[in-house]
């Protein structure tokens, strides 16, 4: 049997659960870079 | 380990620290998702081992040609799941080092630095 079929996906860039600290990912609704949105606070 | 290992700022070779976690070790103590105590098959633990070693080895291939790659699967605290990768030249040995700094591999931070070590028949830690 092939060795390709049963193999996983990489582990590389699998991030941790809830990690918010990834070098370069975009997380969605959030400009990359900016802090988050926080209503009422100046 | 109480052994001073000097860290070079230039080597063929990277350290991974704590790279490959064997299911029997890590997190999970050998049991999974349902909470049943996994069975260490031997060839289940064999064919983790080799996609473990498959995966860093293409990703490490990208950065150059590559040496010598050793995994311990070891499950003592000591040198636990290192990896040692040695390239041909120390600049793709610079070049992966920059390349994979700040990732991710499986849930868990990259850790890696030079590694003094050029033999690894040698590199025995006493």
């Amino acid at each position: 049997p092939s060795r390709d079929r049963r193999r996983k996906t990489s582990g590389f860039d699998m991030a941790p659960p809830g990690a918010t600290a990834v070098p370069g990912a975009a997380i969605p609704g959030q400009i990359p870079g900016m802090p988050p949105a926080m209503p009422g606070v100046f | 380990c109480s052994r001073l290992h000097n860290r070079p700022t230039a080597s063929q070779t990277l350290l991974l620290a704590n790279m490959y976690q064997s299911p029997d070790a890590g997190f999970h103590g050998g049991v999974d998702q349902h909470g049943n105590i996994q069975q260490s098959d031997p060839r289940k633990l064999q064919e983790h081992f080799e996609d473990f070693y498959e995966d860093i080895f293409e990703e490490l291939s990208k950065y150059g040609e590559i040496e010598n790659l050793n995994v311990c699967d070891n499950l003592a605290d000591h040198m636990i799941g290192n990896v040692y990768v040695k390239f041909r030249e120390e600049e793709h040995a610079a070049a992966a080092l920059n390349a994979l700094s700040g990732r991710f591999y499986a849930g868990r931070p990259i850790i890696l630095d030079f590694s003094p070590v050029t033999d690894f028949r040698e590199a025995t830690c006493r």
